[in-house]
């Protein structure tokens, strides 16, 4: 555990190096926030709730959206990748840790730093802007933790699951692009899926993604019923808990062809 | 006439000091420690045309960096550089269409694509007439043997038919001079030979002046007829390496197997070792040659073989490296 | 000057032939970036048909209208995609040194840098962009003559140069910082933002801001108003052109910055 933890700490380190990186993302992030809520109001243009769902409330949803989208980066699935590109995959698995154990310290040790250094000044400039996105209660608030906890471990697998496309695909850059696709539009992380038509929506509702974005966010601003919450994390929980399931065997067969091919 | 003049060259380096730990990242994140390193200090030489120079130095001495403000790719902190009388800094377009750069390391080479394609755009780049193209392409065909792989993709080339292609690529355009970073560095026994040919081939046969920097003092000894040292950004020596040996290492070894164990002394020669029938001796170039020498002994005993030990090339820099240094110490200390 | 514009030219078309040459040594990726650019950005086009049909209007303008806008915002993204992509790698030119080549050769560095990486790839982006784009015009019922097809051929150019120039400006930055931020790539966020919704939508002084300070508003906003006749205009010259001036002025100030990064590059060294 303890290594676990230094390489959380280290991380933490050398994102700090890096001065530019942070005010720029703070400044690009928040232009997008701002760009994002100035789309909702002018949708709304003053109307009260449209489809059950009021302005401040869109407007809420859009500022945790955009920090949500800060504290999500997932690192995985580029490393992953250089790692089976440069051949250093079968000197990972020699180390007496798990790799996939050291991936999640660091993505997690990065999620601190981008709390610090991004999700916080992107509050604070939201609220200036916008007004504090007040969560619909407590209770809801700390349903939002936790449906976004486990948001975070199925959006790191299907990172995962990503990077180890690298092992069969020879080039990554389509199938990061479909990625980023899929988190931003079919997650509802940019735009909810109850906008979309019936047919549409209910397919998606059923894929792992709108568990990452749209499902705490929902919470967030008070969209569901008690039941249909605990339904919905109940639902989020088994979607990961299949993720997990299709990781582990995904990367023991990973494993497999490495020692079988040396790398 | 020389073709290269530089003087008082300096280059100087700012280098952001990162404090450790935690809290030294926290502190850089609004205030950073600035130093300057000089990366080159003061250097002055010049280069007649129609000549192989070697510029040798430890790493970090300052060599690359000397090479990259002579090509114009970097400028430098003060100081003056003129080839063929023009100033790189000024006129970058003019002196690089008279110069040919490779570096070792990297190869400017279409990585994707046959060998041909790259030789295809430089011919543009440098506006390079058909009949010119056709006749250089013909000659440095017939000193790198290039047309045997001209038509396969770089990137399943050697690395030795990936430097042959890089030097040609460089002498398209038929330059006056010819800068050669580390040419040889990775290649094995066989292709290093054979570069060396061709760098003399080309200095001999279009009178190209060369310049190389290397590690690897197997193309000094072959190519080069004269030789700068740099180190810690200064020029320690500059002259031919007969001239260094003479005076860093004047002294020779001279091996004697007699037909029976002799302990024989010379008034101008050092006995530094006798095992069994066989005798070292130690003596200086300016003192006695080695033929006298060996005539002498033969008077007081039969010799049966004898064989004559030059000081080690790498030891000889090496030395060079260690007084240049002792002697930027004792400056210092002054 | 006729024979310089004849070798610039000879350069960059034995540079845009090589760059694609070696792109078809790799077909796959090819064919994989058809895919995933045509899924993205018709659906992303779909989701915004969505919202509008949901409120009725955006900032005042209808699904027709934000279709058009849609479709040459998407068709200049492909264009700068196509000629400009390289920016994106100048962060990582400057730390390891990729200048040096350019500058050993007699020729300009930033003209060898943008055709040396010509990104046949890009044209995958103009797939999706040509089919909203004529969608697009068929929703607003646009007449094909020759005042609107040079207008919208104005537009265009107008727009990737803007779209470039920003994307240089944001590339030599990295002269200074020295650091890998992926800056560009946030950047084509903003630029989604303010080109393919309407600006209307933004507050007063966003508007000031995305049309004076940093223009952005001219990579569509205002020429496509103009060309769908929307409103009297104050200016009698027409949008496009001014787009296109706009264009061509912050494509010579990038070049300028670019040129200041460089020579900061060669002091610096690597």
């Amino acid at each position: 555990m303890k290594a676990y933890l230094f390489i959380v700490k280290i991380r933490i380190q050398s994102a700090l190096a890096y001065r530019f990186n942070v005010i720029s993302a703070i400044l690009v992030q928040c232009l997008f926030m701002f760009a994002m809520a100035c789309f909702w109001k002018a949708a709304y243009g003053g109307a009260g709730a449209v489809l059950g769902v009021g302005e401040q409330d869109m407007i809420t949803y859009t500022i945790i959206s955009v920090i949500m989208g800060n504290l999500l980066t997932m690192g995985v699935e580029g490393r992953i990748e250089s790692s089976v590109r440069s051949g250093s995959v079968a000197l990972d698995m020699l180390k007496p840790v798990n790799i996939y154990g050291i991936y999640l310290a660091e993505d997690l040790g990065d999620m601190v730093v981008a709390f610090f250094q991004i999700a916080v000044p992107l509050l604070i400039l939201g609220t200036v802007m916008f007004g504090l996105p007040v969560p619909a209660s407590t209770v809801h608030f700390i349903l939002f933790l936790l449906s976004f906890s486990i948001g975070y471990l199925i959006n790191w697998i299907l990172a995962a699951l990503l990077g180890m496309c690298a092992f069969k695909v020879i080039s990554m850059g389509p199938v990061r692009n479909v990625k980023g696709f899929i988190m931003k539009l079919l997650s509802g992380s940019v735009i909810p899926l109850w906008f979309f038509p019936k047919g549409l929506r209910a397919v998606l509702e059923v894929l792992p993604f709108v568990n990452i974005y749209q499902l705490p966010l929902g919470i967030y601003i008070g969209r569901y019923t008690y039941g249909e919450m605990l339904l919905r994390i109940v639902f989020q929980l088994l979607w990961c808990a299949a993720l997990w399931l299709i990781f582990i065997t995904v990367q023991k067969k990973a494993a497999a062809s490495v020692l079988i091919q040396g790398g | 006439m020389n073709i290269i003049e530089v003087s008082h060259l300096v280059k100087e380096y700012k280098k952001v000091k990162k404090d450790k730990g935690l809290k030294g990242a926290v502190k850089n994140l609004f205030v950073q420690d600035v130093e300057y390193v000089r990366a080159v200090n003061d250097i002055s030489f010049e280069i007649e045309k129609g000549d192989i120079v070697a510029y040798i130095g430890p790493n970090g001495a300052g060599k690359s960096t000397t090479v990259k403000m002579l090509s114009g790719i970097m400028q430098p902190t003060s100081g003056e550089i003129l080839i063929n009388g023009i100033s790189p800094q000024k006129e970058r377009k003019r002196v690089v269409k008279n110069l040919g750069v490779v570096f070792g390391q990297r190869s400017q080479l279409n990585w994707n694509l046959r060998l041909g394609e790259t030789f295809d755009l430089l011919k543009r780049i440098y506006q390079i007439d058909d009949a010119l193209y056709e006749k250089n392409i013909e000659m440095l065909d017939e000193i790198f043997k290039i047309s045997e792989f001209i038509d396969t993709p770089v990137r399943q080339l050697s690395l030795g038919q990936r430097m042959r292609g890089d030097l040609v690529a460089a002498m398209l355009h038929s330059p006056e001079i010819l800068f050669l970073d580390e040419p040889t560095i990775g290649l094995d026994v066989e292709a290093k030979y054979s570069v060396r040919k061709f760098i003399k081939e080309i200095n001999e046969r279009s009178k190209t002046t060369i310049i190389l920097t290397t590690h690897d003092l197997g193309d000094v000894q072959e190519l080069c007829r004269r030789l700068i040292i740099i180190n810690d950004g200064k020029i320690i020596e500059d002259g031919s390496l007969d001239e260094l040996v003479d005076r860093i290492a004047p002294y020779r070894q001279l091996v004697i197997d007699f037909y029976r164990p002799a302990m024989i002394r010379h008034p101008k020669a050092e006995l530094v070792s006798v095992e069994e029938a066989r005798a070292v001796y130690k003596f200086r170039k300016d003192e006695i040659t080695a033929a006298q020498l060996i005539e002498d002994i033969s008077h007081t005993a039969p010799i049966k073989e004898v064989g004559l030990q030059e000081a080690k090339i790498d030891d000889i820099i090496r030395t060079a490296y260690q007084q240049g240094r002792g002697a930027e110490d004792s400056t210092a200390r002054q | 000057m006729w024979k310089k514009i004849k070798y610039y030219v000879s350069v960059a078309a034995a540079l845009t032939r090589l760059a694609i040459q070696s792109q078809m040594e790799y077909p796959f990726m090819l064919i994989g970036h058809v895919l995933a650019n045509c899924v993205q950005w018709v659906v992303g086009f779909a989701t915004i048909k969505f919202v509008v049909d949901s409120f009725g209007s955006l900032g005042g303008w209808g699904y027709e209208s934000m279709a058009f806008l849609y479709g040459m915002s998407v068709l200049s993204h492909g264009l700068v995609v196509v000629f400009f992509i390289q920016t994106w790698y100048m962060p990582y030119c400057v730390i390891e040194g990729e200048y040096d080549m350019f500058l050993l050769r007699p020729m300009g560095v930033l003209f060898q840098f943008l055709f040396e990486d010509f990104n046949l790839i890009g044209i995958t982006d103009m797939i999706p962009g040509l089919m909203v784009f004529f969608y697009g015009c068929a929703k607003v019922h646009l007449t094909v003559n020759f005042a609107n097809t040079a207008m919208i051929l104005f537009t265009l150019t107008g727009a990737t140069l803007i779209r470039g120039a920003v994307w240089i400006f944001c590339g030599s930055l990295s002269f200074w910082t020295k650091s890998t931020a992926n800056f560009t790539d946030m950047v084509g966020e903003l630029f989604e933002r303010v080109s393919m919704y309407p600006l209307t939508i933004y507050p007063k002084w966003t508007q000031v801001l995305f049309t004076f300070f940093l223009p952005l508003a001219w990579i569509t906003f205002y020429p496509v108003k103009d060309i769908l006749g929307m409103e009297g205009s104050v200016i009698p010259v027409p949008m496009a052109v001014i787009s296109l001036g706009v264009g061509v002025v912050m494509f010579a100030l990038s070049c300028g910055l670019f040129r200041v990064g460089m020579y900061r590059y060669e002091s610096a060294g690597s």
